[in-house]
């Protein structure tokens, strides 16, 4: 089996190396590299950036930023604020604070 | 860190104050973190120095009331100027020090934003194609008066241009422009005392891009802030390019506001941007 762990921010896509074990909350099959061990057992990055007793790495800070982002402003292309007039190249408020 | 101790690419960015050019994200990553530390290394210089500066403008005061006393005596004369001569000395040549170390320092709020903006970005890089960067470290440089009163001067640094090619085909352009804006009011008393305030402003404005390798049709468009963000499709050549400006603005009072948009900020504008992008892309 392989690694469904989903790497990048911009454009994720699976990892696809080997997969040497599976996360013990979510169950993805995971690689070596994106393992974490901590005192829930072996978790994906996405599971060990939302719990406790995982120590934090990369994979984790580069997760936890992701679901932040999903949370901050949706799932990639699913936007449910569907804001036409957004793209009609009018200029931002004028403000005090803002001059251009 | 000395600049002899930088590798060879990293001596003529810090000397230049530039990273201009194309780089595979390991050389790139590799170069910031040698600019960050040889930077962190400089501000403690510049901080030792002001320290030693503002020693020897004591030095330099003591000694002169020393000579005021021992001139009484005329026996001492030679001695006394010997002494505030070394102190003036002293004093001159940790000044000198002081404005040296300071026109080395690199701007350690930008290399950090584009240090973690590479980070962040790196799994989403093509690895066969290159991060092209035309950064300009070296501060404002253009001096604009702006008549009329206060008196308003701006300063234009459009310091920071990034190019990332995406994995999937897309390139991401991050452009950093930022603009100060330095205002002076001065004010006079009955007795013609003048007093003179400064201000700063600092407006950061951020364009983000993404272009499509082919041409496509554009999803919806994402949540903005109406206030400071504005979105919208451009077209370049035969393609359409979605874009995402973003301003910020800090004001600080006496110099120039130091703080610059994080880099999860930008990464959120391309986020975005890419949700955009038409189904079978993603």
């Amino acid at each position: 089996m392989k690694c469904q762990w989903q790497t990048g921010l911009l454009s994720p896509e699976p990892c696809g190396t080997l997969a040497m074990g599976s996360c013990g909350t979510c169950g993805q099959a995971i690689c070596m590299a994106h393992t974490s061990m901590g005192q829930g057992g072996i978790a994906c990055p996405q599971c060990a950036s939302s719990q406790d007793g995982y120590q934090q790495n990369e994979e984790t800070e580069l997760a936890g930023a992701r679901s932040g982002y999903f949370q901050q402003y949706g799932k990639p292309g699913y936007f449910t604020k569907n804001d036409e007039s957004s793209l009609n190249n009018k200029k931002p408020k004028k403000d005090d604070d803002f001059e251009t | 860190m000395e600049l002899a101790q930088l590798s060879p690419i990293a001596q003529s960015a810090a000397k230049a104050k530039a990273i201009t050019g194309e780089w595979d994200y390991p050389g790139f990553d590799q170069l910031l973190k040698e600019l960050i530390a040889y930077d962190k290394s400089m501000d403690a210089r510049v901080s030792r120095r002001k320290k030693w500066m503002i020693i020897s403008i004591i030095l330099t005061v003591v000694a002169f009331v020393a000579m005021i006393i021992l001139l009484d005596g005329a026996d001492y004369t030679v001695i006394a100027l010997a002494v505030v001569g070394g102190a003036v000395a002293n004093l001159v040549w940790s000044i000198m020090l002081w404005r040296k170390s300071t026109n080395l320092a690199l701007p350690e709020v930008a290399l950090e934003s584009v240090h973690q903006l590479a980070r962040m970005l790196r799994q989403d890089l093509d690895p066969k194609a290159k991060i092209i960067t035309a950064i300009d470290l070296s501060g404002p440089t253009g001096k604009k008066k702006k008549l009329g009163k206060p008196q308003q001067w701006i300063y234009f640094d459009p310091w920071c241009t990034m190019r990332f090619a995406l994995r999937d085909g897309y390139i991401a352009v991050v452009r950093q422009i930022d603009t100060f804006t330095e205002t002076t009011r001065t004010k006079s008393n009955s007795r013609g005392k003048t007093k003179s305030k400064t201000k700063w402003k600092k407006q950061c404005r951020v364009t983000a891009r993404i272009i499509p390798p082919a041409p496509v049709i554009w999803g919806s468009p994402p949540q903005v802030d109406r206030v400071w963000e504005r979105v919208k499709v451009v077209a370049k050549r035969d393609l359409s390019v979605a874009v995402l400006d973003r301003w910020w603005a800090y004001k600080q009072p006496t110099n120039a506001p130091t703080k610059s948009p994080e880099a999860k900020e930008i990464i959120g504008m391309l986020f975005r941007l890419c949700a955009m992008r038409p189904v079978e892309a993603k």
